[in-house]
């Protein structure tokens, strides 16, 4: 188990969570490998979208979250993380994707731009090399190469959400997380992402929240199931989807809970 | 089993509307086209740059320059004065405090402000600026020689101040509103890409609530624009400029700033039959002008929030 974590890009170890006092997860354990994409599937309020919060500390937003366990990444532990910067820059290296895709109401590039120049000082060429570079990695470059100046809200809710993605990819996360990166989107902007998720994982590891359980087959490497706050069963996702090994998944997976 | 027929209320409903719709319209236009028919007459370039007469009774050979140039300075005085206070507020309510007893508080008393009516924050004023402290923002009066000495307490300074009050929970409120509407969608992304707290507020959240910011601010200013309890008890009851003449010379500013003079709603009750002038014409002049500057600021403020993008981007697709 011990060699295995080593090599895990998250470990969640004995983790629960609440908000005030209602549980959301509990006492869940499970290991992320490097450079695959691992999908948490479940019903709603199941607590699989707290857990992808959990992991890059975007739930200390929640005045009432509160938790026991603990969460590995990249060999640290996220909630030892006690001032603001260290969390700022556990952040920064992990790369998030919404449900709601998230462009800033203003142009591509300075959606494309902000992550970097929220941080660093970046000559111009530099920052423009990357931008595009960045944008080809996002699969959105042909399609926007001559629209870098008009507002990102003007394009279309497939183009956004792979302009959020390559916007993330600007500071190069080692990690990314996807919370229901598709479900505003129709089946063809929805491919465009899948395929995405599968080149993007070459580099990086990828953590995704589904709740098309044909998304996490098609994208998935690894599949988790919760229900009710409890992490069921977790594996290969083809294992998982072939030979569920308990009744709540398989009822889970023929549509029946 | 018959059914019901709704063809007589539903006719009745639609007319009830159309006749409410048609009365409200007219009162309405009304009001507009005597305003216009008795102010218009009075309308020319000499009404807008002539002092009024030094009293109401000799009204009729003079315009109104200096009670515009006090509604336009009330007005922008007043708001430089609440826009910070009302910002820094409406950031700190929607960001940083937490929820409790002293958020409570502070949202309870911006709503119970936000209804007082603006005679007792007049009186309050009247009160407070009298007090030889304030002395700096009106001017000193003799006592009888017991050495105490009071401030006169009316003045632009004193009215400004108290007109920032007055508008303080509308503006605060209306940019908190604005504020909760941005996208927690944003909110979350900037901060997953690591920005911290202040830069997601500053950079983020005033972005994208600038036009619910705008309107804001204008709501505020149009209620100095139309104010007159404060201006009758803060400003006081002058015509013209007390402070040095020539009072638009720079080196008298600060003395115009600090003595009194009026505007265009208190210029209007004095040249009202109600007060002393006895010149509807007068004062429905007054009125066109006051109409116009509120058409105007309404007018540019739709402007800056369509130059701005307006709207907080929900409508992409």
């Amino acid at each position: 188990m011990d060699s295995e974590a080593g090599r895990a890009a998250v470990s969640v170890r004995g983790f629960s969570a609440y908000y005030g006092g209602k549980e959301a997860l509990r006492d869940v354990s499970l290991d992320v490998p490097e450079n695959c994409v691992y999908a948490l599937i479940g019903p709603s309020g199941c607590g699989k979208t707290t857990l992808l919060r959990s992991i890059n500390r975007l739930n200390d937003f929640v005045p009432s979250f509160s938790r026991e366990g603990e969460i590995y990444v990249g060999g640290t532990e996220v909630f030892s993380l006690s001032d603001r910067r260290g969390t700022e820059r556990l952040r920064r290296g992990i790369g998030m994707v919404f449900q709601q895709p998230n462009p800033l109401p203003i142009s591509v590039r300075g959606n494309m731009a902000l992550p970097l120049a929220e941080h660093f000082r970046v000559p111009r060429a530099e920052m423009d090399a990357r931008i595009v570079d960045r944008m080809k990695q996002g699969a959105i470059y042909d399609e926007l190469k001559d629209k870098l100046r008009s507002s990102a809200l003007a394009l279309s809710g497939g183009q956004q959400q792979r302009l959020c993605i390559a916007r993330a990819l600007m500071l190069d996360p080692p990690l990314m997380l996807f919370d229901e990166p598709c479900s505003a989107l129709d089946p063809i902007a929805t491919y465009a992402i899948e395929d995405l998720l599968s080149s993007l994982k070459r580099d990086r590891t990828i953590v995704i929240v589904t709740h098309n359980m044909e998304q996490a087959r098609r994208v998935a490497d690894y599949t988790a199931f919760f229900y009710l706050g409890k992490l069921v069963e977790h594996g290969p996702t083809e294992r998982i989807f072939s030979q569920p090994g308990s009744r709540l998944l398989s009822d889970y997976i023929t549509g029946r809970v | 089993m018959k059914g019901r027929d709704h063809r007589l209320d539903s006719a009745l409903g639609i007319a009830y509307s159309w006749i409410s719709m048609l009365l409200m319209a007219a009162v309405c236009l009304f009001i507009l086209v005597t305003v216009a028919r008795y102010g218009a007459g009075k309308l020319s370039l000499e009404f807008l740059i002539t002092e009024p007469g030094a009293s109401a009774v000799d009204i009729e050979g003079g315009g109104i320059l200096t009670p515009l140039i006090g509604t336009v300075l009330l007005t922008m005085l007043g708001m430089l004065a609440a826009l910070p206070f009302s910002l820094a507020t409406a950031v700190y309510i929607c960001f940083y405090a937490r929820p409790g007893a002293l958020l409570t508080l502070v949202e309870t008393a911006v709503d119970i402000l936000a209804g007082v009516p603006t005679v007792v924050i007049a009186l309050f004023s009247l009160s407070i600026f009298v007090l030889p402290q304030f002395g700096f923002l009106s001017a000193m009066i003799e006592t009888d020689g017991d050495g105490g000495g009071m401030a006169y307490g009316r003045s632009f300074l004193v009215c400004a101040v108290t007109m920032a009050i007055m508008i303080l929970p509308f503006v605060t409120k209306s940019i908190i509103e604005s504020l909760r509407s941005v996208p927690g969608s944003y909110i979350d992304g900037a901060f997953a890409l690591g920005a911290g707290k202040w830069r997601v507020v500053a950079q983020i959240a005033l972005r994208c609530a600038r036009p619910g910011i705008v309107t804001g601010t204008v709501l505020g200013m149009g209620r100095i624009v139309g104010d007159t309890a404060i201006v009758w008890f803060a400003l006081g009851g002058t015509l013209r400029m007390t402070g040095v003449q020539p009072w638009y010379m720079p080196e008298n500013w600060i003395s115009t700033l600090r003595n009194t003079g009026s505007t265009l709603t208190t210029y209007i009750y004095y040249t009202s039959p109600a007060g002393e002038g006895n010149s509807f014409d007068t004062a429905f002049g007054a009125s066109l002008v006051l109409i116009g500057m509120i058409i105007l600021l309404n007018a540019a403020a739709a402007l800056v929030g369509r130059a701005w993008g307006g709207g907080n981007g929900q409508d992409a697709g």
